[in-house]
């Protein structure tokens, strides 16, 4: 992306669309425009650093705070950035499996553009903790609220990447999720039989 | 087109900003709340009485404290330091609820109190379960003092006290090989009989703390030294009694020494009260670390350290 480039503000339509028509947005990532990849990553840092900036706000006040923001945001961004990866990879396996083409590269874009408007809790949340209106609830309440919004853009935009309806996209997002989730489930299982299996022994 | 991508980079700005402004308010908020007095470790909300607590056995350090913090009576002279520099406090009541403790540790408390009251800072004493022998010293540089019926005090006297093992280890065969610089080098040792010589310079030795502790009560309670020394034979007392030979001023629970704290203070009677706490960070941490450092369960038969006390044995 050069100067001319940002000067033109062609890069702020993936924000734009991303809170106002994730379909557009998946169409405008498809069309791999130089550094579309890199500004997606852009995303997820802001939201390591406004998610530890939240949390302080909801937290007492103490000099712990400025390692949460300096290494504790390294270390959140280095997991988000791992959590991204991994449930890219999920997504596009699940995808070839229903018998979709893979596309791991736009469906990390297209999740890291979904989390934008996830960025917006911060200021709710800031306006929230100063009129100390129940910040703990409303904390809870708003991630999940953005979270739903997260879920809606990524359905739409995998809808879109495959062709397919959205309650099939739907389906292809939470596979993964369920496939883990049982695999963690026997996993705890065989653990706790091993566990009293030893104990008993 | 060009309206909307300048909305959406008003946006993004706006998301900047607000992650730094939020960010400069925490920071300021941290700083704030580190420029006050560590250990008071409260907000500032107008003038009050601050409280101090000293629980326990008396001694100058107490377990190691999370991150160096002092404990013992180290952390309670902090405290009462913190306390004489803070312009809010107008009134400080001590609940005193110990049997006493070593010389050192009692006189630094008690020189601390006397500092606030030449600061023209009100201290009242409350006593709990117990504030004998040194707890009552250090009681009795306080301005006022408020005792509940129940409460055991007086034990007004110096102790030193060793084991004498000499039998139980010539019963076992146990032979100690002491190599000393001098004759009074292993003075309490528990292996031996103690010698004429030793009883007498160690009687001294408590003979002038005993005076030392009678004369300082005479000083912060304003009374003669003869009619202290009577009474000043070790012998606990109930608040009651302690009232009729005037070493306590007032039968009273806490609630009452921090109302006449005020009252003496000039303050009003919804005057704030600066409670000690810790952070849940702090206890946590200080629990377990007493769990790990052995303090957890005091042991007074392996503790053969020389302590020369103001102490209640019960």
């Amino acid at each position: 992306m050069n100067m001319e480039a940002l000067r033109e503000l062609a890069w702020t339509d993936y924000f734009f669309y991303a809170i106002v028509s994730p379909r557009e947005l998946y169409r405008r990532i498809k069309q791999h425009d130089t550094g579309m990849l890199r500004l997606s990553f852009s995303v997820p840092v802001m939201a390591a650093f406004f998610d530890v900036v939240a949390l302080s706000l909801n937290g007492t006040e103490s000099g712990f705070f400025y390692h949460k923001i300096s290494y504790g945001w390294l270390l959140l961004l280095f997991i988000l950035l791992l959590k991204i990866v991994l449930y890219s990879a999920l997504i596009d396996s699940s995808a070839q499996f229903f018998g979709c083409s893979g596309n791991i590269k736009d469906t990390v874009s297209l999740i890291n553009f979904a989390m934008f408007p996830g960025l917006m809790l911060l200021p709710l949340f800031y306006i929230i903790s100063i009129a100390g209106i129940a910040p703990g609830f409303f904390y809870i309440f708003l991630s999940f609220l953005f979270f739903c919004w997260f879920l809606f853009i990524l359905t739409l935009g995998i809808s879109e990447m495959h062709s397919i309806q959205s309650t099939r996209a739907l389906a292809l997002i939470f596979a993964p999720a369920l496939v883990v989730g049982t695999l963690l489930f026997f996993i705890f299982i065989i653990f706790v039989c091993s566990l009293f299996g030893f104990v008993a022994g | 087109m060009e309206k909307q991508r300048k909305i959406t980079l008003a946006i993004l700005i706006m998301l900047v900003l607000i992650s730094i402004i939020a960010v400069v308010d925490i920071s300021t908020r941290v700083e704030k709340k580190r420029s006050l007095p560590t250990g008071l470790n409260m907000m500032p909300n107008g003038p009050g009485v601050a409280i101090v607590r000293i629980d326990g056995p008396i001694e100058l350090t107490g377990p190691a404290g999370l991150m160096g913090k002092p404990s013992g009576a180290e952390s309670v002279v902090r405290r009462l330091a913190d306390i004489e520099k803070d312009s809010n406090i107008k009134a400080v009541v001590i609940r005193i609820n110990s049997p006493g403790g070593t010389v050192a540790a009692t006189q630094e408390i008690y020189h601390r109190i006397f500092s606030l009251r030449k600061k023209n800072i009100i201290v009242v004493a409350s006593m709990g379960d117990i504030a004998a022998s040194g707890g009552y010293y250090i009681a009795s540089a306080c301005n006022h003092i408020v005792a509940n019926y129940g409460t055991i005090t007086g034990s007004i006297g110096v102790i030193a006290l060793s084991p004498n093992l000499k039998n139980l280890m010539d019963k076992f065969g146990i032979k100690m090989n002491v190599i000393k610089s001098g004759k009074y080098k292993d003075i309490l040792a528990t292996h031996r009989d103690m010698s004429i010589e030793e009883r007498a310079l160690l009687q001294e030795l408590i003979d002038l703390s005993y005076h030392k502790f009678v004369s300082d009560i005479a000083l912060g309670r304003n009374m003669n030294q003869s009619d202290i020394y009577p009474i000043a034979d070790g012998r606990v007392m109930s608040a009651q009694t302690a009232l009729k030979y005037k070493l306590i001023d007032q039968l009273g629970t806490f609630e009452e020494a921090i109302n006449k704290a005020k009252e003496l203070a000039g303050l009003d009677s919804d005057a704030h009260v600066y409670e000690e706490r810790l952070s849940p960070f702090n206890e946590i941490f200080s629990s377990i670390n007493s769990l790990f450092t052995g303090h957890f369960f005091e042991n007074r038969f392996t503790d053969t350290t020389y302590k020369i006390e103001y102490r209640y044995m019960q």
